[in-house]
């Protein structure tokens, strides 16, 4: 039979794709589609969905790229050009098929649901009526064995935070550093961090407060994740978040070992960003 | 011979080392490596502890590890959350995993 389908890089009919934006206020726009009020731009590519929002200038007050850990939803800063922007980025594949066929068929909007997930979220707020999956049924789709990660002499244990208002994964990079850490080495893991969050999609890098100390953390947060995404979103967090700690993990540990010399790490990193898109 | 024995676990010893991280110190049986681990988070399974503590020790990675607490004898059990298992400033000692006949 003839695939009588209309292509689009969104892997659904650009029409049906352009409905239902535009009735949520989206307007087209060159490659995607943008909602004005909220100074938003959506791109529905082949490989992720990237919603962005730009936040000011490398010296604006906002600048930071790191955040605090706890923010609702995938959002993150990242290094645009010379400015910064806020990202929400998304595997495409989950927008489409199966996941999709399945809200239809139960009267609700998946791209919709995703998309009011993003705008609430932005404002630091969980869609109304959110709740995180049961327990029972968020074992079945991992081992927790997936939440240790060995490589090497390297070992985190990572942990899943599934409160009323929060579904998040969080591995700590650097479980605590040291009090003799000095501010250049400090710097140093900064940039490292960030780059993280600049190069991966989902995961997003901060510095955790505790009353033993500060610990450097990786997370991807679910909190207000529709419910037919529940699962694809959750795996793939998983995996994406194990290969950071796997990638970020050598490098950290290095430069937050006091017992290591080093005349490079003893000079602040240069504060004028690299270009590079994430 | 007696049995290596999985080491019980005491809840009232617990509370303190869940709290904050893990710090121990670690050897290999024969005495040749001497390790001070520091910041282990208190959830790690102990075998996963075992693992990366061999490979630190630069010890075969193709020979599966176990940790013995030095003070009790007790083995610790390799899925169980270290901090369930050890105290802070516990000495514990890495040897291979092996069936003895």
């Amino acid at each position: 039979m003839m695939n009588t389908r209309i292509w689009s890089t969104a892997g659904r009919p650009a029409a049906e794709l352009a409905e239902v934006l535009h009735s949520l206020g989206f307007t087209s726009a060159a490659g995607g589609y943008e909602l004005v009020s909220e100074g938003l731009r959506l791109e529905p590519g082949r490989s992720w969905w990237t919603l962005r929002q730009r936040v000011g200038d490398e010296d604006s007050p906002g600048a930071e790229l790191l955040m605090s850990p706890g923010h609702p939803g995938l959002w993150k800063r990242v290094r645009f050009g010379d400015g910064i922007e806020r990202l929400f980025a998304l595997p495409a594949r989950l927008l489409r098929t199966e996941n999709a066929e399945q809200e239809e068929r139960e009267g609700e909007n998946l791209i919709g649901q995703t998309i009011q997930w993003a705008l609430e979220t932005a404002k630091g707020r969980v869609p109304e009526g959110w709740a995180p999956p049961e327990p029972g049924l968020l074992d079945s789709w991992f081992g927790r064995e997936q939440l240790t990660v060995v490589n090497g002499g390297f070992l985190r244990q990572g942990d899943v935070i599934t409160e009323p208002t929060q579904f998040a994964l969080r591995f700590p990079i650097v479980p605590m550093l040291p009090p003799g850490l000095t501010p250049a080495r400090r710097a140093w893991l900064r940039v490292l961090l960030e780059e993280a969050q600049n190069r991966w999609h989902l995961i997003r890098c901060g510095w955790l407060e505790t009353p033993d100390g500060i610990s450097a953390v990786l997370e991807v947060d679910l909190t207000g994740v529709p419910r037919a995404l529940h699962e694809d979103l959750f795996v793939t967090s998983l995996e994406a978040v194990r290969w950071a700690v796997h990638w970020l993990g050598e490098p950290a540990d290095w430069l937050a070992d006091v017992t290591v010399a080093s005349g490079l790490l003893a000079v602040c990193p240069s504060e004028k960003p690299t270009k590079g898109v994430p | 011979m007696k049995a290596l024995t999985p080491s019980p676990v005491k809840p009232a010893a617990l509370a303190g080392s869940r709290r904050g991280m893990l710090h121990f110190e670690a050897r290999d049986v024969t005495g040749t490596h001497v390790i001070e681990a520091r910041n282990v988070q208190p959830a790690t399974p102990a075998g996963a502890v075992a693992t990366a503590l061999a490979s630190r020790m630069a010890l075969p990675p193709n020979v599966p590890w176990m940790m013995r607490n030095d003070s009790t004898g007790a083995v610790l059990e390799e899925e169980k959350p270290i901090g369930d298992q050890l105290q802070a400033g516990a000495k514990v000692v890495l040897s291979p995993k092996a069936h003895l006949g």
